[in-house]
Order: C-alpha cells, then structure tokens, then sequence
C-alpha cells in the first residue's frame, strides 16, 4: 500500500495519472453542483420561519464545511511535506491555502447575507462566526508566508510548520471562543441547533456538500497539475507535455 | 547568560516596551471615555490587547540581529539542544517585554481606575500568560527571520495562536478570580513550555537554511 502512496509522490506520475481523472472529476462537479444548486434554490421547500432566505444555507453550510476541512487537507499535506519531505505534499500546501482561504471568505459573505434576513444583523461576534474567522486568518497567515518564502528547495517549510501549529492549536482556539461565547451570550439570543431537517432540505443540502467536495478536488488537482508544471520546468517530460 | 548579558546592556529595549504600553493606554481614555466605570470595565481586556502588541513588537528583537550575525546558525550546529536555546530565548523575550509589563500593571490599572483587588488578579492572569505570549512570539519570530516584511507578517501569522491565552486571561481577571480559568491558563503554559521550544527548534534549522 504504501507503493501506491509513493508512485503517486512523483511528480511526473500525480501529472499523467490526475490528467485521466481529471474529466470525470469535473463532469462529476458540474453534476453534482449544478443538481444540488438547482435542487436546493428551486425545488425544496421554504422554512416555514425563514421562508425563501433559508435557501442561502444550502451554499453557506458546504462551504463552512468545506472551509474546516481543506485546512485539515492541508495541515496533513504539510506534515506529509515536512515529515517525509514530498514534493507533490509541498506543493499541496501550496495550492490548497488560496482554495481554502477563499472557501473561508465564501462562507464568511454568504453567512453575513443569511444573517440579515434570519437574525437581523449582518455581523455578530458568536462562537461560529468568530472562530470561523479566525480561520480565515490562519490560512491567510499561511498563505502570507509561504509568499514571503520564495522559490527553494525549502521555502515552503516554514509555512507548513504554520499550517501544523495550526492544526495542533485550532481545538484550543475553538474550544476558547465556544466558551467566551457561553460566557457572553445573551439570555434572549438562542443560535443553537437548527430543528432537525425533514429529508426534502437535508438531502439537497448533502448533495451540495458532496458538489463543494467534489469542486474542491477537482479545483485543487488542477492547481497542482499546474504547480508541477512550474516546479518541474526543466524536466524533459515537462518539455514534452507542453510542446504537444 | 549571554541573553541576559544583551538585555543589560541595551536596557532601551525594555524602556520601549513600556513606554509603548503607557503610552496606548494613555490612548484610551482620551479616545474612548474618562469615565472610570467605563474605563474600569474595559480595563481587563484593554491592559491584555496592550500586552499582546507589546510582545508582538518585541517578538523580533534579538532574533533578527542573531540572524544577520550568524548566530542561529552556531545554535544549530552547537552543542547545547536546540528547544532548550528556543526556550531560553522566549526567556529573554520575557524578561525585556514581559516582566516590565507585569512591572508597570499596578500603574495601569490605576490610570484605569481599576480596584486593588482587580489589579491582583490582573497581575496574576499576566504572570501566567505573558510567558505563553512570549513563547509563541518566538516561534513566529523564528518562522518569519530573514523575510521581507517580516515585521508585518509576523503579527498576522502569530495572533490568532495568542487568543486563546487573551480570553482565558481576561476571563480570570473579569470574573473575579475564578480559579477555573487559572489551572486552564496554568495548563496552556506547561503544555507551551512543553511543545513550542521543539516547534521553535524546527523552525530555526528551516530558518538557518534560507
């Protein structure tokens, strides 16, 4: 098993080998956005409380998902890197940090247009909202340094030491801001647990997790076929590639 | 010794951070209110964010200079294990920025109109915390020695890890001393001690190597 790990560590082997995913990974994107877009804003039911506005949530929920995710993908690509110095793990971390970071805004802006119609207010300083921007800083943080870092051999060390420290730190920091919010929080204020979801609104909303998962990949993979293009420009398949 | 050695003969280091922290204090009365029940409510988390600049102006000191001169370098060849000269840096960290705040804060809080009581708990949620401050402003000043921007990028890199210890700090102080937040703060400084000297050390061999 471990084989298979390192055939897909080589460069020139992620590159041949995602190109024939590629497509499908795409086609299966297109249709699992496009049905659970389609699905989501048209065809399911409103809330009876929120009506039409709760529609925002079948954008917003995948991509808040999507956001804690990617950054873990990426802590544990930069473990990868640091650990067992991969190149293809490196440059993982990389691509993913811009992904990620504009996952973050995503969620971010669209949690700030569901929070006017649903809660009146555009911003307000919960324990979801707060650590999820917290999280934008993380990735922006690594983002920051790894442009800061150049082009060795070794420039993207130091971010992905970040990216670990930001891992091993995200429980803390959550656990932290959960709790100064229980603290804070007003008595009239509930943001608990939405009720439970009849099946017509959960269901569009796992195909579009599923879509935002699947656009990820697709958008990540492509971004890394290109970063091994740059990296490798030297190397003779690269030539070949791009000459073709 | 040869930290402490630095620091005494530069006392101005330490003076700049106090004169920083006065100074922004100062700030926000004139900004905000003078009135004490204002003041004396924002006072906790005020003396703390004031804190978290300090540390993060001071974060590069030493460490920049250490760069240019070769001395990471000698840390990473030496003898002497690595985290325990990581360790020992966060140290000096705290003794040039830290230790004068802790120092000052009856003076703060004072000119915050904060009660003597308030000012103890102040003093202690500080002792804990300034330490973990120190610690991580380490870590990033070794992340980030040697870079363009350096300066700027470090306080974007780092702040976010320093939340946890700002709730947990002025937390304490607002409640009153409620011992919960300080075995929580206790168990943030034995776990920094611990795990980010080791994470610094890796951080300097990367740095060392640019």
């Amino acid at each position: 098993m471990w084989q298979w790990f390192h055939e897909w560590g080589s460069p020139k082997a992620f590159y041949m080998r995602s190109g024939k995913m590629l497509p499908w990974l795409g086609f299966l994107t297109v249709v699992l956005l496009s049905a659970g877009l389609v699905w989501g804003l048209l065809l399911a039911p409103s809330d009876y409380q929120q009506g039409q506005s709760v529609r925002i949530m079948y954008v917003h929920v995948p991509a808040a998902i999507l956001a804690q995710s990617s950054y873990v993908m990426m802590a544990v690509a930069a473990l990868v890197a640091l650990v067992w110095r991969i190149k293809i793990a490196d440059a993982a971390v990389q691509t993913a940090a811009p992904i990620g970071a504009m996952m973050t805004l995503l969620a971010l802006a669209t949690g700030s247009l569901w929070g006017k119609p649903m809660w009146g207010t555009f911003w307000i300083w919960d324990a979801r909202l707060t650590s999820t921007l917290i999280l934008f800083f993380l990735f922006v943080g690594v983002l920051a340094l790894r442009s800061a870092s150049g082009r060795g051999r070794n420039a993207g060390r130091a971010a992905s030491v970040l990216a670990l420290i930001g891992l091993i730190n995200l429980p803390v920091i959550k656990y932290s801001v959960d709790w100064w919010f229980t603290l804070h929080q007003p008595a009239s204020f509930t943001l608990t647990e939405r009720p439970a979801m009849p099946v017509e609104m959960w269901a569009p909303l796992l195909v579009m997790v599923l879509g935002f998962y699947s656009w990820f990949a697709f958008t990540w993979i492509l971004r890394l076929r290109l970063e091994v293009l740059q990296r490798e420009s030297r190397a003779d398949w690269v030539q070949r590639v791009v000459s073709s | 010794m040869r930290e402490c050695k630095i620091l005494v003969r530069s006392p101005a280091d330490a003076v700049q951070s106090l004169l920083f922290v006065v100074m922004v204090v100062t700030l926000f009365p004139l900004a905000i209110s003078p009135d004490p029940s204002v003041l004396a409510g924002i006072a906790a988390g005020l003396i703390w964010v004031v804190a978290l600049l300090a540390a993060l102006l001071a974060a590069e000191r030493g460490i920049q200079a250490d760069f240019a001169d070769g001395v990471l370098e000698q840390m990473v060849l030496g003898n002497t294990p690595l985290w325990l000269l990581c360790l020992i840096k966060a140290f000096a960290h705290w003794l040039s920025c830290g230790l004068p705040l802790l120092l000052i804060t009856p003076l703060l809080g004072t000119m915050l109109a904060l009660e003597a009581l308030e000012i103890y708990w102040m003093l202690a949620s500080l002792a804990l915390g300034l330490p973990v401050l120190s610690l991580f402003c380490t870590l990033g000043a070794m992340l980030t020695v040697g870079l363009d921007r350096s300066s700027v990028l470090l306080p974007l890199l780092i702040a976010p890890f320093l939340i946890p210890t700002l709730i947990l700090g002025t937390q304490w102080v607002q409640s009153g001393g409620q011992s919960f937040y300080g075995y929580m703060l206790a168990a943030l400084l034995s776990l920094s001690v611990v795990t980010l000297p080791l994470a610094t050390g890796v951080a300097v061999r990367i740095a060392v190597s640019r």
